[in-house]
C-alpha cells in the first residue's frame, strides 16, 4: 500500500537541500504520526518515508524541508480524512481538526492502525467510527429570552444600606473606630 | 396511574397556616421562659444597658436554638406516625407508576476550577446508573464549565471527550465552556437556559461534587410529572466520600440527625420550600420566564449581581404562583464537603457574603412571606455568630462590671419569687434547658434509630453510635467557637465593602489541612483564647469555668483545625468503623464506582501540571488540539485589526514561550479557533531552534518513545494536563 498522495508532483524536482535538513524533517514527521499514537515501528517507518518522499517530490524553491515535510502531512491527512468522513475540502483545517477528533474517538490508531493514511479501501466500520464520532454535535440553539422579570424595581432602593460609602479606605477605617468608640462609650455611660 | 391521596396543588391553605402558626407558637413557648429566666437572672443583680443589650441578644440566639430543636421533635414525631401526609413523594404511586417519563430532561452540572477526572467520573456514575435503569433515552447531560484557567480548562475537554468516548456517548453528554462568565453560577445555567433550554421540560442541576442515582433523577421528574403545578423540587443531599475527621463528623451528624430536621422542615415549609443550588429539578419553561435574577441597586457587597442565586431563584419561582417542594425522603442524593475547618470557612465566605445581600430582598415586593422568612433564616444562620461573640463579650463585660461593684448576689428579689428559686436554681435550669435543646436532636435522633435495627448496624452497632455522637459532640464544640470567630470577622470584612472572589472548593482527596495555613489561620485564634482566658480567670475563675469550652476551642484551634482535617486520622477512624454512616457500611452502586474511578485515577497521576501546561498541550498534541477546536466556534468575518493582534501574539507566543505573554492574551488565543490551528501547524513546522524552550520540551514529550514502544513511556506525557485522565 501507499501513501495517500494529495497531489501528484507535476513541477520538477528542486534543488535538494542537505540530507541533514530531511533527516530533521523526517524525525519530526515521524514524531508527528507517533503524537498521533501509532506505535508499530515499521508501519511508522513506512508511512514516513513514504511523506518525505512525496515531500522531496513537491519540494519549493525557498521552503525548507520541515516545513514542506509537515505541509505533507498535513495534506495526506486532510485527503484521508475527506474520504473516510465523506466531507470537507482536503485543505482545510476544520476538517483535519475534526479527522483527528474521529481518530482518536475511534480509537482508529489502536484499532485500524494498517489503513491510516493509506489509500487501501477501508472497513465500512472504520469509516462508519469515523463518521460518527463528531465532539461538536449539540442540540440546536433556539435561542429563548430569559431577563429579569421585574430588575431594580423589585428591591427598595436605599433599603438596608449598611455599608459606609467613604471613598477612602483610611476615612473609612477612621471614621469606624470613631463610631465604636463613641457607641462603646455611650453604652458605657448609661450604665453608670 | 392511580391517584394518591395527596395532591399538592389541592392543599388546603388552612393546613400550612395552622402548620406554620404551631411551630411558631411552640417556639415562643420555649423561649418565653428562657428569656423570662434570664431577665430574672439579670433582674436580681439589677439592670442596666449592657443587660439589655444581653437580654437581647440572648432571646434571638435562643430563638434560633429553639426553632432547631422544635424542627427535629417535629420530625421525629412524624416519623414515629409513618410520615407526613403532606410529602411532595405521596402524590405518585410509585408501585404501579413505572411508565416511560416522555419528557426530555438536561441534567447540568456548571463547573469552574474543579478536578476534571471527579467532575466527569461523577458524570459517568450518574449516567451508567441511568442506563441501568433503562432510562438513558430521555436524559441528555450538560457539563458547563466556566473555567478561565487554561490547565483547568483542557483537562476539562480532554475528560469529557475520553468520557464520551468510553461510553460512546457522542450526542449525549455535551460541554461548553463559556466565553463571557457573567453572573457566574446562576449565569451559566441562565446561558445553557436561553441556548438550549427550549428542548427540555426539566433540569436536574447537579454541583461539581453531586451524585444522584438514576433512580433519584426518575423520581424527582416523576413527582414533577405527576405534579403540573410545582416548580421545583430540591432533593437532600447526604454527605458522603468524606475521609478526614472533619468531613466525617459533617457526614456522621447530617446523616444521623438530618432525617428528622428534615421531616420538620418539610411540616412547615409545605409548597414554599427553598433550593440549595444543586441536586435538585427545575421546570425550565417557568425557570426561564420567571427566575432571572435582577441585579440590586449599587454596588457590591450589598448590591450588584446576586452571589446566593438558589435562595432568590426559589422565591422568585413561588412569587410567580409555582410550587417548591423539598423531598426529604428520595434516596439516591450525595454530595461532598470541605475536608477541612478552613477550607469549610472559605466556602462560608462567600455563601455568608451572598446571604447578607438578601437582606435587600426581605422586604422586596411580591415574594411569598415564607421566602421572606427563608431569606431572613439564612441571613441569620451567619448573623447568629457575631451575635453569639457579642453575647460572650457582653457576658465577660457583666460579670466584670459586678466583680467592680464588690456586692454579693441577690441584692434584690426575683420577680419570680412566689416560685421560691434560688438564683443558682434559676442559673441551673437555664443551662440545663439550654443544653436541652441542643442535644435533644441527638436523644430524637437515636430513638428514632431504636426502631430500625438494621440502621443502627450500619451506623457500625450502638457503642459506635454512641460513642461517635460524643466524639462528634466533643469535636464540635471546639469546633464551633472558631467558626463563631470566622464568620465574625466575614460578616465585618463584607459590612466594610471588601468582596468576596469566587474560589473554588477543594473536595475530598485534594482537601486535606496545611500546617502552615493551619498556624497562619489559627494563631489569631489562639491568642485571643489566651488572652480572654486570663482575663476570665482574673474576674471570676467561675466565668472562665463558665466560657471554658469556648475558649478550648480558640486555643485549641490550630492542632484540632490541622488534625480533623488530616486524611491519616480520618481514615483510622473509617477502619474502626467510627463515625461510620450507613453510606459507608452499605454503599450504594454509584458511589462504589465512583470511588473506583477516583481510586484507579489517583493510581495514575504522577504529577501536578505547570503553569502553562493547558495551552502547552492545546497547541502540541494533536489530539487535544483537535479536541479543543471542536469546542471553539470558528469566526465567521474576522476583524483584521484582530488579525494582526493574533499574528503577533501567536509569533510572541512559539519564539518567546507562553510565559511571554499576560494571561489574557493567552486566554484570548485560546478562544481563538484559527489562532490554535495556526499554533498547531506552525509550532509542528518550526524548526527547533526558533521555538522557545517550553515548546521545545513540549515536542520532545509529544511521541518521544523509542523504536518498538508506546508513546509516553519516555518522559512523554510524564508531566502534563491530560496525563492525568487522557487514555
Amino acid at each position: 500500500m501507499e501513501v495517500m498522495n494529495a497531489q501528484p508532483a507535476t513541477h520538477q524536482l528542486p534543488p535538494v537541500p542537505s540530507g541533514v535538513a530531511w533527516s530533521v524533517a523526517a524525525e519530526r514527521v515521524e514524531r508527528y504520526l507517533r503524537a498521533h499514537h501509532l506505535t508499530g515501528s515499521r508501519q511508522i517507518a513506512r508511512l514516513t518515508a513514504d511523506i518525505i518522499g512525496i515531500a522531496r517530490a513537491r519540494q519549493r524553491p525557498g521552503v525548507d524541508p520541515m516545513t514542506m515535510a509537515m505541509e505533507t502531512v498535513d495534506a495526506c491527512m486532510g485527503d484521508w480524512f475527506a474520504r473516510m468522513l465523506g466531507t470537507g475540502e482536503p485543505g482545510d483545517a476544520l476538517l483535519l481538526a475534526r479527522g483527528r477528533v474521529a481518530l482518536t474517538m475511534g480509537e482508529v490508531p489502536a484499532r485500524w492502525p494498517e489503513y491510516f493514511l493509506r489509500e487501501a479501501v477501508a472497513p465500512v466500520e472504520l469509516v462508519r467510527v469515523m463518521r460518527e464520532a463528531d465532539l461538536g454535535r449539540r442540540p440546536d440553539i433556539r435561542l429563548s429570552h430569559m431577563a429579569p422579570p421585574a430588575a431594580k424595581a423589585a428591591v427598595p432602593a436605599g433599603w438596608l444600606r449598611l455599608q459606609v460609602s467613604y471613598r477612602w479606605p483610611f476615612v473609612r477605617v477612621v471614621t469606624g473606630l470613631v463610631m465604636a468608640i463613641s457607641l462603646i462609650g455611650t453604652v458605657w455611660a448609661a450604665g453608670l | 396511574m392511580q391517584l394518591q391521596d395527596f395532591d399538592p396543588e389541592q392543599i388546603d391553605p388552612g393546613v400550612a397556616l395552622r402548620r406554620r402558626g404551631f411551630v411558631g407558637v411552640m417556639v415562643l413557648l420555649v423561649l418565653a421562659p428562657a428569656v423570662a429566666l434570664m431577665a430574672d437572672l439579670h433582674l436580681r443583680t439589677g439592670y442596666d444597658s449592657w443587660k439589655l443589650v444581653h437580654l437581647v441578644i440572648f432571646t434571638i440566639l435562643f430563638g434560633l436554638l429553639a426553632f432547631g430543636a422544635l424542627q427535629a421533635l417535629l420530625g421525629f414525631m412524624l416519623s414515629r406516625q409513618g410520615g407526613d401526609a403532606c410529602r411532595i413523594s405521596e402524590s405518585v404511586d410509585w408501585t404501579e407508576d413505572k411508565a416511560p417519563l416522555r419528557v426530555r430532561t438536561a441534567v447540568v452540572m456548571p463547573i469552574c476550577h474543579e478536578d476534571a477526572a471527579r467532575v466527569m467520573a461523577g458524570v459517568r456514575v450518574i449516567y451508567e446508573s441511568l442506563e441501568a435503569d433503562g432510562r438513558l433515552p430521555e436524559f441528555d447531560f450538560f457539563v458547563l464549565s466556566d473555567s478561565t484557567d487554561p490547565n483547568c480548562w483542557v483537562a476539562e475537554e480532554v475528560a469529557w471527550a475520553a468520557l464520551v468516548r468510553e461510553l460512546s456517548a457522542a450526542g449525549r453528554i455535551f460541554y461548553r465552556k463559556r466565553r463571557v462568565n457573567t453572573n457566574k453560577k446562576a449565569g451559566n445555567i441562565a446561558d445553557f437556559c436561553r441556548r438550549w433550554g427550549s428542548h427540555y421540560r426539566y433540569m436536574v442541576v447537579l454541583d461539581a461534587d453531586s451524585i444522584m442515582t438514576g433512580g433519584a433523577i426518575v423520581a424527582l421528574a416523576r413527582m414533577m410529572e405527576r405534579n403540573p403545578g410545582v416548580g421545583l423540587i430540591q432533593a437532600v443531599p447526604r454527605l458522603v466520600n468524606g475521609e478526614t475527621i472533619f468531613a466525617r463528623l459533617q457526614q456522621f451528624a447530617s446523616r444521623l440527625y438530618g432525617p428528622v430536621f428534615t421531616g420538620g422542615i418539610n411540616y412547615w415549609q409545605l409548597a414554599e420550600a427553598n433550593y440549595w443550588g444543586h441536586n435538585a429539578i427545575i421546570r425550565v419553561a417557568p425557570f426561564m420566564k420567571h427566575c432571572s435574577l435582577p441585579d440590586l441597586p449599587g454596588a457590591g457587597p450589598f448590591g450588584g449581581r446576586i452571589m446566593s442565586h438558589d435562595y432568590v431563584e426559589a422565591a422568585l419561582m413561588r412569587r410567580a404562583g409555582w410550587q417548591v417542594w423539598l423531598a426529604a425522603d428520595v434516596e439516591g442524593s450525595f454530595e461532598e464537603c470541605p475536608s477541612n475547618l478552613i477550607d469549610f470557612a472559605k466556602r462560608d465566605r462567600r455563601w455568608l457574603q451572598g446571604n447578607l445581600q438578601h437582606a435587600r430582598l426581605v422586604v422586596a415586593p411580591g415574594f411569598h412571606p415564607l421566602s421572606r422568612l427563608h431569606f431572613a433564616l439564612g441571613i441569620l444562620s451567619y448573623l447568629a455568630s457575631p451575635l453569639w461573640l457579642a453575647f460572650l463579650v457582653l457576658s465577660t463585660a457583666i460579670v466584670y462590671r459586678f466583680k467592680a461593684t464588690g456586692l454579693t448576689p441577690l441584692p434584690v428579689d426575683s420577680f419570680a419569687e412566689h416560685l421560691s428559686w434560688r438564683f443558682q436554681t434559676e442559673a441551673v435550669l437555664l443551662l440545663g434547658l439550654t443544653l436541652g435543646l441542643l442535644f435533644l436532636p441527638k436523644i430524637l435522633a437515636l430513638l428514632e434509630l431504636r426502631a430500625r435495627p438494621a440502621e443502627v448496624a450500619a451506623f457500625g452497632g450502638w457503642m459506635r453510635l454512641v460513642g461517635g455522637i460524643l466524639l462528634e459532640t466533643v469535636l464540635f464544640t471546639l469546633l464551633a467557637p472558631v467558626l463563631m470567630l470566622f464568620h465574625t470577622k466575614f460578616v465585618v470584612l463584607t459590612l466594610l465593602r471588601r468582596s468576596v472572589g469566587w474560589k473554588t472548593q477543594r473536595r475530598g482527596r485534594d482537601g486535606e489541612s496545611d500546617w502552615r495555613e493551619s498556624v497562619s489561620t489559627h494563631a489569631g485564634h489562639t491568642a485571643l483564647g489566651v488572652i480572654w482566658l486570663a482575663l476570665a480567670w482574673w474576674i471570676n475563675p467561675m466565668l472562665a469555668a463558665w466560657m471554658s469550652p469556648i475558649l478550648a476551642g480558640f486555643i485549641l484551634s490550630i492542632p484540632v483545625s490541622y488534625l480533623t482535617g488530616c486524611r491519616a486520622p480520618g481514615l483510622a477512624l473509617k477502619r474502626a468503623h467510627f463515625l461510620q454512616t450507613p453510606e459507608e457500611s452499605d454503599p450504594p452502586a454509584e458511589l462504589v464506582r465512583l470511588d473506583e474511578r477516583l481510586s484507579e485515577r489517583t493510581h495514575r497521576r504522577t504529577a501536578v501540571p505547570a503553569e502553562d501546561d493547558g495551552l502547552l498541550e492545546a497547541v502540541t498534541d494533536p489530539y487535544v488540539n483537535a479536541i479543543h477546536l471542536s469546542q471553539l466556534r470558528a469566526k465567521e468575518d474576522p476583524l483584521p485589526a484582530n488579525e494582526v493582534r493574533f499574528a503577533v501574539l501567536r509569533e510572541r507566543l512559539l519564539r518567546e514561550g507562553p510565559a511571554a505573554l499576560a494571561p489574557r492574551e493567552k486566554l484570548a488565543l485560546m478562544l481563538d479557533a484559527d489562532s490554535m490551528s495556526r499554533l498547531h501547524r506552525a509550532l509542528w513546522a518550526a524548526p527547533v531552534a526558533e521555538l522557545a524552550a517550553g515548546w521545545r520540551r513540549a515536542l520532545e514529550r509529544q511521541g518521544g518513545s523509542n523504536e518498538g514502544e508506546p508513546a509516553g513511556k519516555h518522559g512523554g506525557r510524564a508531566v502534563g494536563v491530560e496525563n492525568r485522565i487522557w487514555r
